[in-house]
C-alpha cells in the first residue's frame, strides 16, 4: 500500500490536533495530557507525543497526517518524521506572542523539507487577533528566505476546506519545485 | 556516428512529460540514437496529449498518448496507462524512418528544436472590468492612492478606497455588470483626513482585485500583461479567502517555481491559453506576479526528481478524483 506521510507543527494551541481532525477519515488517535503549561497555551490539554489522522485514497493509498508536539522539548521526534514527510503544514496562532518569529524559528527547523517546497503556513486565529496581517508573514519569509515562495494561507482549522487547501497547495508546490530548472541569478 | 533526435511535448501534463524523460533515460542503452527532451513541441517526434489538435502537428513523426482509460485502434498512438515497452517500440520505430529519410551520415547531430514562432496575443476588450483594473493600477501607482466609486446601473456604489487596500460592496461581485457602458467610476481626491467610505474592517482590496482581473481581459492580455515576457510569483495569494479552482492554484505553483511566459506555463500545467492569461491578469493586478526582467535564469541542469514528481502528481490526480475538483 501506498503511503504518504504529512506532518502538522506549530505551537502550542495553533490548532494542530483540530486540523487533523477536520482532514482525517478515521477518529484522530490523540496522546493528551493535562496542560501544566497555562502561560503559553489556555488550554486545559496539550498533545504530549503525537496525533494521527488518515485519508485514504483509492482504497488502497494511505495519506498519514501526524501532528506533532509543538513543545522544542519533543524536537527529536520532529527529526525522525522528517526524513519520513513527503511535506509540513506549518500552524502559527496568530494570537500568539511572536508568532512571524514562532513561523520563522520552525522553518529553519524544517529546513530540508522547506528546501524542496515541502512547507505551507496556515495562520490561525486571525479572527481573534487581526495582526500581525498575513502579508506580514510573508514579507518576513521573503527577507530571510528570499528564494523560496511558500504559501501563506489565513485559515481555520475547524474548516475542513481550509484545510484541503492548504494540503493542496503543499502538493502543487512540491511538484512545482521538484519539476522546475535550477535558476542561476546572474 | 551516434545520430541525436529531439523529442518534444504538445499539451501533455507535466506528469507524463517527466515520465517520458525518466523512461528514455532508462532505455538509453537500447537505442541507437541519443534522444533528447526538446524545450519546445517542435521536434523529431512529437508527443501529444489526448486532446492536443490533429492540425498542430509538427514533428517528423507525431504520436499520441492515449487518455486514461482509451482503448485505441491507431497503432502510431500509446497506449495509457504508458509503458516502457511500448515508447522504446515507438522511438525504435522513429529511428528506422528517420535513417531510410535522410540515411545515417546525415542525420542531424544535436539538433537545438527550431523555436516557435512567438505567438501573437490580441489585446483585451476595453470592457468595465478592464477599465475598473487600469483605473485601481494607475491610483496605486500615484503618490497619493485614493478612494474611487464604482457607480453601476440600478445599484448603490461601490467603495474602494486604495489608502486601506479595503472595499465595501452593497451586492455580491459576480452581480458586477462586466460591460464597459454598465459601469461609471469617479475618483476622488483624498486628503489626509478624508474619511474612509468603507465601513472598519471592510472587505480586502484582493478579492475585488482577483474578481475583476480575471475578468478584465476575458482571456486575452490585459494591457498590464504582456504574456510574451516571462514572469516569476513574489507570493501566493492568500487562496482560503478567494474563489479559486485547482488550475490556479497548480498555475500559481508553477509561477512560483520558475519564470514562465504565457505559454510556458499553458504547456507546463497543460491548461488552455485563456485561463493562464486570465489568471497572470489577475495576480499581476493584484501584485503578486512581475516581470523577471534583469535577471539571467540559466539552465545550469534539471533537478526534476522523477521519483518526487510521479510520486506527487499522481497523488494530486488522486486527491482529484477524490474530491471531484
Amino acid at each position: 500500500m501506498a503511503e504518504h506521510v504529512i506532518l502538522i507543527a506549530g505551537p502550542m494551541g495553533a490548532g494542530k490536533t483540530t486540523a487533523i481532525q477536520s482532514l482525517s477519515e478515521i477518529p484522530v488517535v490523540s496522546t493528551e495530557a493535562a496542560n501544566t503549561d497555562r502561560a503559553t497555551a489556555n488550554k486545559a490539554t496539550t498533545t504530549v507525543a503525537l496525533d494521527y489522522g488518515e485519508i485514504t485514497l483509492d482504497g488502497v493509498e494511505k495519506v498519514r497526517l501526524y501532528g506533532v508536539p509543538g513543545q522544542r522539548r519533543f524536537d527529536y521526534m520532529w527529526r525522525i518524521l522528517e526524513e519520513r514527510a513527503l511535506g509540513l503544514i506549518l500552524l502559527i496562532n496568530n494570537d500568539g506572542q511572536d508568532p512571524v518569529g514562532d513561523m520563522l524559528e520552525l522553518i529553519k527547523d524544517f529546513s530540508a523539507l522547506q528546501e524542496r517546497g515541502g512547507v505551507v503556513i496556515g495562520v490561525t486565529r486571525s479572527d481573534v487577533q487581526e495582526y500581525p496581517h498575513t502579508s506580514q508573514y510573508v514579507d518576513s519569509i521573503r527577507e530571510v528566505y528570499p528564494h523560496i515562495t511558500a504559501p501563506v494561507f489565513s485559515v481555520d482549522a475547524r474548516n475542513r476546506d481550509h484545510m484541503l487547501i492548504t494540503l493542496t497547495a503543499l502538493l502543487f508546490n512540491i511538484q512545482a519545485q521538484s519539476e522546475a530548472p535550477m535558476e542561476d541569478v546572474a | 556516428m551516434r545520430p541525436t533526435y529531439t523529442i518534444g511535448f504538445l499539451e501533455v501534463d507535466s506528469y507524463h512529460q517527466v515520465l517520458v524523460r525518466s523512461m528514455v533515460s532508462r532505455a538509453a542503452a537500447s537505442l541507437s540514437a541519443t534522444w533528447d527532451i526538446a524545450e519546445t513541441p517542435k521536434a523529431d517526434v512529437v508527443i501529444h496529449g489526448p486532446r492536443a489538435a490533429a492540425k498542430n502537428a509538427s514533428g517528423r513523426l507525431n504520436v499520441r498518448l492515449c487518455g486514461q482509460g482509451e482503448i485505441s485502434n491507431n497503432p502510431q498512438d500509446l497506449p495509457a496507462p504508458l509503458r516502457l515497452s511500448a515508447l522504446l517500440e515507438m522511438l525504435k520505430r522513429a529511428e528506422a524512418d528517420f535513417v531510410n529519410t535522410v540515411g545515417v551520415s546525415k542525420a542531424p547531430q544535436i539538433q537545438a528544436a527550431p523555436q516557435a514562432p512567438p505567438v501573437i496575443h490580441e489585446t483585451a476588450a476595453r470592457t468595465g472590468m478592464l477599465i475598473l483594473g487600469e483605473t485601481i493600477l494607475k491610483s496605486l501607482a500615484s503618490q497619493k492612492p485614493g478612494i474611487i466609486k464604482v457607480l453601476c446601473r440600478d445599484r448603490e456604489a461601490l467603495w474602494i478606497d486604495l489608502r486601506r487596500r479595503a472595499f465595501a460592496a452593497p451586492y455580491a461581485l459576480n452581480e458586477m455588470p462586466e460591460d464597459a457602458d454598465a459601469i461609471r467610476l469617479e475618483i476622488i481626491a483624498v486628503s489626509a483626513d478624508t474619511a474612509s467610505p468603507v465601513p472598519t474592517p471592510g472587505t480586502s482590496l484582493d478579492r475585488l482585485l482577483w474578481h475583476v482581473g480575471l475578468r478584465a481581459g476575458a482571456g486575452k492580455p490585459a494591457p498590464w500583461v504582456n504574456p510574451a515576457k516571462r514572469y516569476k510569483l513574489k507570493y501566493w495569494p492568500n487562496f482560503s479567502e478567494l474563489p479559486h479552482s485547482i488550475t490556479h492554484m497548480n498555475l500559481v505553483a508553477r509561477f512560483g517555481s520558475e519564470a514562465l511566459t504565457a505559454d510556458d506555463a499553458s504547456l507546463r500545467c497543460g491548461v488552455d491559453i485563456a485561463t493562464v492569461i486570465n489568471t497572470m491578469n489577475a495576480l499581476t493586478l493584484m501584485g503578486l506576479l512581475n516581470e523577471n526582467n534583469g535577471v539571467e535564469i540559466r539552465r545550469l541542469q534539471t533537478v526534476t526528481q522523477p521519483e518526487q514528481v510521479s510520486r506527487v502528481g499522481g497523488l494530486i490526480g488522486r486527491f482529484k478524483s477524490k474530491f471531484g475538483w
